[in-house]
């Protein structure tokens, strides 16, 4: 049992090396998902008829507990829902669709159900602005970074403020 | 060391005590909590980009949704604890008792019926079943690979029989390997110590094309003996060695085209001490026995996408295993082909269904102490299964339906329905229960094995007699399946990133359970003597009804700390209809371990250590026939030292089960006496893993 002691006593002992305090991959991403729709302008015809902002989850979801704070957060004055679409029906519908590293293998097959449509596609797939979707996120030297595919935006009737361009480490035009 | 990041991003510290008071508040609803994401969203894209991301190695929780019991063990929890083998590496699992009967075997068991021969409990290896069916069990001595290679073990308690089939009675254990994309480059480790003497692998991963990568493997250790009890047994020994190699090809058409083709080879030689019956005096013989293992496998596997959320698969794959032991002499070849396809229908429902096929064809040669009957057969099983996945209240009321239908050469057909619910209202709680019926069918043991447990000699003991009296265990070919219905209820919590909490419970009823029952004496011949032959054939008189609980909770009060506390309880009661020999077979209720618990602590130092505590508690236990041995509890622990002198080399420094000399696990059900029992002794090594 002294054992179990030397334990509890740990964590006053760690505090001091403090070293490399960091956040969550996956909330990081989700702050990033929500910044980006600041940043990027929907046509007209993708709010007919809608009154919320539709945020789509393809695979396995790796935001966790907090995709909770988009509760109570908007997207142009409409309020955050959260869905699984898992048709090609429902995937139209969305105006944001991120595609989980799970659904890595079928990416481009994603990407021709919405391709030419007002729906902001984000991943962190490799080669996925490359085939077709518009933002891809990726890590260097343990920060978060993003490059854009502005042709693909275009097509889709997506508007996306020059803010954002700057900011991304790369921009494909054609 | 790291560039300091221009905005540092500190989780709010949770004390000990405050997260304890959480636990103690379950049934409140769940208040938005402080968390990284309201301060993350609250950032723009420059204060974003400047937060550093937590290692991969340190995921945060995620509430998971399944309504089973399922724990994952990850490669970080591999690679921390210590484990230099997949037996020991599921010790890091709730509610799995692993225990090690001598150097090279093991017995391992999820909610009971643990044994060598532990015939609830299903395995499989990248979607291939290493569940033997010569006496339906798992030889863990000979299932291994490139641990660092390992992408999780998946480990579900419970029966998982609707989509896994037969045998997946208490639970299904999935070793997952990594794709090979993800294991590119080179990566080789050598360690030494005792009782582990050396031990090495070496991965090689390269690309074969644009969208097609592979690696290959070697992996081999030399492994000492254990103690054994009976001191005067000085040739005794489990010492052990093996070789393997393999590899593994993944094809990625980024296109919705999946293919893998991965194949494995393995040999090796393990000694062990045996305590055999015979009929000639002194009725008994002990045996040093040298076992030759060897096997191979071939498996290619093809998904292909149709549409979203329509997905079919098809599975093939050889295996080749041969074992000769002292007592028995085998020889398989396994074939097995799988289709899957899933499937959306409507907006609400996920349908999965499957067909399958599997060939066994087996050989054995006969020895004078065990008989297999006819020494070749072949056997068929067909399966399907459909399940169905309603969502009732979308992302939060999800209801699974299906069934498994079977039909096997041994008793015809099976059918292995369930019913689960998975209740999530938040991301903080997810509530579930599942009913589940599974059965185990008759292995070739159970159909076709002739042995004799003990030889009473004349005149002496128990044996009035002027004969041997031979106790000899009865194979029985209208042996039927052992059935469970199994009730179960899971609680997940997750109040932030950082604490995460799994709860289970059970109430599993068995019925028609194999067992001995007291048959027909006969006078036979022998040689150029008479003995009497008392059979036991095995019948399915036994019923039993087991409760249960299982705990895992893990919390990380630090990004640089984290705790793992695990706590199982079980209690078993069993019913006799019929006849049973002895008052020796209550041996299912006497020998699982009531009470199991584990904390582990994983903390990362400063100068790239790493410093790993394992403690972990096993409750007394009864093992062995005919007579139980009372095996006591123990509390052992494992420690790990690491240290990261470049970013391509780990050294680590291991001391295993380090609270005593040495302690006894188990004892097999077979073959074993008290004679042959074998300590677990206190052990250490030193290990180089490099990448390149």
């Amino acid at each position: 049992m002294l054992l179990l002691a030397a334990l509890a006593v740990w964590p006053a002992a760690g505090s001091g090396s403090g070293d490399g305090q960091s956040a969550d991959q996956g909330a990081v991403q989700l702050a990033f998902l929500y910044n980006f729709t600041k940043f990027t302008e929907w046509p007209e015809s993708a709010w007919a008829g809608r009154s919320e902002f539709e945020l789509c989850i393809l695979g396995e979801d790796p935001f966790g507990p907090a995709l909770d704070d988009l509760h109570n957060r908007t997207v142009k004055d409409r309020p955050i829902h959260v869905s699984r679409p898992r048709s090609a029906s429902a995937l139209v519908k969305c105006h944001l669709v991120y595609v989980s590293p799970s659904e890595g293998w079928r990416t481009r097959q994603i990407l021709q159900e919405i391709a030419r449509a007002p729906i902001l596609s984000v991943s962190a797939v490799d080669e996925f602005t490359g085939q077709g979707g518009m933002i891809r996120q990726f890590w260097e030297n343990g920060r978060a970074r993003f490059e854009i595919n502005l042709k693909a935006a275009r097509e889709g009737g997506l508007t996306l403020s020059s803010k954002l361009l700057e900011l991304a480490s790369r921009v494909l035009r054609e | 060391m790291r560039p300091a990041p221009a905005h540092r991003f500190v989780p709010p510290r949770r004390t000990g005590l405050a997260s304890w008071t959480l636990w103690a508040c379950v049934l409140l609803p769940a208040a938005p909590l402080p968390g990284a994401a309201a301060e993350l969203s609250e950032m723009n894209l420059e204060q974003l980009m400047n937060v550093e991301i937590t290692s991969a190695g340190k995921k945060s929780q995620k509430l998971s949704g399944v309504a089973a019991a399922v724990h994952v063990i990850t490669q970080e929890d591999i690679r921390r604890s210590g484990a230099t083998s997949i037996p020991e590496a599921l010790r890091l699992a709730p509610g799995i008792q692993v225990a090690r009967i001598d150097a090279n075997k093991w017995a391992i068991s999820a909610r009971g019926f643990n044994g060598r021969f532990a015939n609830k409990l299903l395995v499989l290896m990248d979607g291939r079943s290493v569940y033997t069916p010569t006496y339906a069990g798992v030889y863990w001595e000979v299932q291994d690979t490139v641990l660092e290679d390992v992408d999780r073990i998946e480990v579900i308690r419970g029966p998982g029989a609707t989509v896994w089939g037969a045998n997946a009675v208490n639970g299904v254990i999935n070793i997952i390997t990594k794709q090979a994309d993800k294991t590119q480059g080179g990566e080789v480790s050598v360690g030494g110590g005792a009782p582990q003497r050396i031990f090495g692998s070496a991965r090689y991963g390269f690309r074969l094309g644009d969208n097609t990568q592979a690696r290959v493997y070697v992996k081999g250790f030399d492994h000492d003996r254990y103690r054994i009890r009976d001191r005067s047994d000085s040739r005794g020994s489990d010492a052990w060695n093996q070789q393997r190699g393999g590899f593994r090809i993944d094809h990625d058409s980024r296109d919705g085209e999946v293919a893998t083709l991965q194949g494995d080879w393995y040999s090796g030689n393990l000694q062990q001490d045996l305590e055999l019956a015979q009929l000639a005096a002194p009725y008994t013989s002990h045996l040093h026995d040298q076992v030759n293992v060897a096997g191979a496998n071939l498996l290619g596997r093809w998904r292909k996408a149709l549409e979203l959320g329509n997905e079919v698969s098809l599975q093939a794959y050889y295996d080749h295993t041969v074992r000769n032991e002292g007592f028995l002499a085998e020889r398989r070849d396994t074939f097995d082909l799988e289709l899957q396809h899933r499937l959306t229908v409507g907006e609400r429902q996920d349908l999965n269904w499957g067909l399958g096929y599997r060939y066994t064809r087996d050989h054995f040669g006969n020895t004078d102490f065990v008989q297999m009957g006819s020494g070749e057969r072949g056997f068929h099983l067909f399966s399907g299964y459909l399940q169905d996945e309603i969502s009732l209240i979308p992302d939060e009321l999800r209801l699974t339906l299906g069934t498994k239908l079977e039909h096997n050469d041994f008793t015809g057909f099976e059918v292995q329905p369930s019913l689960r619910l998975a209740w999530t209202p938040n991301s903080h709680h997810a509530l579930w229960a599942a009913v589940s019926r599974a059965v185990r069918t008759p292995s070739r043991a159970d159909d076709s094995a002739q042995t004799h447990l003990l030889v009473l000699p004349p005149l002496s003991g128990p044996n009035p007699t002027g004969f041997p009296i031979a106790i000899s265990p009865t194979h029985n070919r209208g042996l039927r399946a052992e059935t469970l219905l199994g009730f179960e209820l899971g609680y997940r919590f997750l109040p932030g990133s950082s604490l995460s909490l799994d709860a289970a419970a059970y109430y599993n009823d068995y019925d028609r359970l194999r067992t001995i029952t007291a048959g027909p004496i006969f006078l036979r011949r022998s040689g150029n003597g008479l003995y009497v032959d008392q059979t036991l054939p095995f019948s399915n008189i036994e019923s039993a009804r087991s409760y249960g609980a299982e705990l895992a909770v893990v919390w990380n009060p630090m990004p640089d700390w984290s705790l793992h506390a695990q706590y199982s309880y079980i209690a078993i009661d069993t019913a006799f209809s019929g006849p049973r020999f002895g008052s020796n077979l209550e041996l299912d209720k006497i020998s699982p371990p009531q009470q199991q618990w584990s904390l582990r602590s994983s903390w990362d130092l400063p100068e790239h250590l790493e410093l790993d505590l394992w403690l972990r508690y096993v409750d007394r236990i009864q093992a062995g026939i005919p007579q139980p041995v009372r095996i006591d509890d123990y509390l052992t622990l494992d420690a790990r030292l690491g240290w990261r002198p470049h970013p391509a080399l780990d050294l680590s420094l291991v001391g295993q089960n380090l609270l005593d000399g040495a302690h006894p696990e188990f004892l097999m059900e077979s073959g074993y006496q008290q004679r042959t029992l074998v300590e677990v002794p206190r052990g250490f090594y030193l290990k180089l893993n490099w990448r390149f």
